[in-house]
């Protein structure tokens, strides 16, 4: 996954990343275009990846013009990770053609545009709109107290489309955010947009510890997205596979002559009892888990994350499994024992 | 102690904490599921269980409006459902039958572990 540093302050690779072996801190100079005792600029990009996707969206960023490289320096600096979140939203809901079709419907009467919008879009439109209603009776050189009381009408309708339009804005940024953050609390820049605003405005210059731009990697998403459907699947299937076994066993019993209908009811039993608290003592491996997991602080983002959540992952299917197996035989010998009595 | 009557008392036990969850599972699932997956599509966030198999997002999500955040089942990072978020959109009837849901289902499971540890499923 490329990562992307901005020092904060004019230093060279070599105090920088004194952490780092020599080697490797020569292989990140020779990506960047520098070498170990050359310092670099406060601001300035460095990647710290040595693979080519690294070394190309460097070059990329690196021709951006001046203006906007120390732009994007500022906004990392205050929002950090959420920078993506806010790049994401910004590009959806503010660029050129989305604003022509926003402007389309603030000109239009119609109602039939504005079925395009989604509630973002509506609340920014009517924000307009009660914006431009303000505008042109305060324009129009009436005057009188009939007049006074419909421009304070007005002002009261700027005002309750601006909340709308802040309550919008907070549910839609916190959808650009990935699941993972918002469940670790860290979507705190996003939780208003008046929190927002105090976080933009804060002084640059101060010396917080130097900000990583980590770029998702869109092919590890969609592959969490195709890993996520297969293990619904196989859940459905591992059911499925259950009943027809358990099925299989009724049926040779029939055909042997035994008692099918004492099998039968054990092993429905067994089915309801094996299933259910399968799923159940496989809930509690997994929360528990996750619990000593975060106590011990290993809640981290990226390829290590993703092995502690494999870990538990397999941790509790296991356990389930056993657990399940258990309660299955449980079950079927409270069946039997119901019949018995 | 006579062990028929524990088995006696353990079966009994067992097969009643298993119908109590079973039937506030169903019902849990029917109405307070719903209703709360509802609520948080109005909003405009996504499924509160993006990983979901064989249904078992019903159970997660009665522990995580039920059970205090930070606790041991219960935990504030938990990757499979965002529990904070989810507790926001649940009503206090929600909660209760959640609670009966949580408690019955892991009463089941310990006595039927207590079940197994004495012997009787083999």
């Amino acid at each position: 996954m490329p990562q992307l540093a901005f020092p904060t302050q004019t230093v060279t690779p070599s105090q920088w990343l004194s952490v780092l072996e020599n080697d490797d801190i020569d292989a990140l100079c020779r990506v960047n275009d520098t070498s170990s005792n050359q310092a670099v600029m406060a601001g300035k990009f460095f990647t710290l990846e040595t693979d080519p996707a690294s070394r190309e969206i460097l070059i990329h960023l690196k021709h951006l013009p001046m203006k906007d490289q120390q732009v994007l320096n500022q906004v990392t600096q205050c929002c950090g990770d959420e920078t993506l979140a806010l790049a994401g939203f910004l590009s959806r809901y503010f660029s050129e053609q989305n604003i022509t079709k926003l402007n389309t419907v603030i000109g239009s009467a119609a109602t039939a545009a504005s079925a395009r919008l989604d509630a973002f879009e509506t609340a920014v439109v009517n924000y307009q709109k009660a914006l431009n209603h303000l505008w042109s009776l305060s324009h129009n050189n009436h005057i009188g107290r009939g007049h006074a009381a419909r421009i304070h009408k007005a002002r009261l309708e700027v005002k309750k489309a601006y909340q709308q339009l802040q309550h919008r804005f907070a549910i839609e940024l916190r959808r650009y955010a990935p699941e993972a953050w918002r469940a670790k609390n860290r979507g705190d820049a996003f939780s208003n947009s008046e929190r927002g605003i105090t976080l933009a405005t804060r002084n640059p210059k101060s010396q917080t510890k130097d900000v990583r731009l980590n770029l998702e990697n869109r092919l590890q998403a969609s592959q969490l997205k195709v890993m996520s459907r297969l293990i619904n699947h196989a859940g459905n299937m591992a059911i499925g596979l259950d009943a027809s076994l358990r099925a299989l066993k009724v049926m040779d019993i029939q055909e042997d002559g035994g008692d099918w209908m004492r099998e039968s009811a054990r092993q429905i039993t067994g089915f309801g009892f094996g299933g259910a608290l399968g799923l159940v003592i496989g809930r509690a491996t997994f929360a528990a888990g996750s619990s000593v997991v975060a106590a011990s602080g290993l809640t981290m983002a990226g390829p290590v994350g993703w092995i502690v959540l494999g870990t538990l992952l397999a941790g509790s299917l296991v356990a389930g499994y056993y657990a399940g197996s258990a309660m299955d035989r449980f079950g079927q010998e409270r069946a039997d024992w119901i019949m018995n009595r | 102690m006579n062990s028929e009557l524990t088995e006696t008392i353990i079966s009994i036990a067992g097969i009643g904490s298993f119908l109590v969850m079973a039937i506030s599972w169903i019902s849990f699932a029917r109405i307070s599921m719903t209703a709360i997956e509802k609520r948080m599509a109005a909003d405009g966030l996504p499924r509160p269980c993006s990983w979901d198999g064989v249904g078992a997002r019903a159970f997660w999500i009665a522990n995580a409006i039920s059970l205090p955040v930070g606790s041991l089942l219960n935990p504030s990072w938990d990757l499979s459902i965002d529990s904070i978020t989810v507790r926001r959109y649940a009503t206090r009837f929600d909660c209760r039958l959640g609670f009966v849901f949580t408690i019955s289902g892991y009463g089941c499971a310990a006595i039927c572990l207590i079940g197994v540890a004495l012997g009787y499923a083999n």
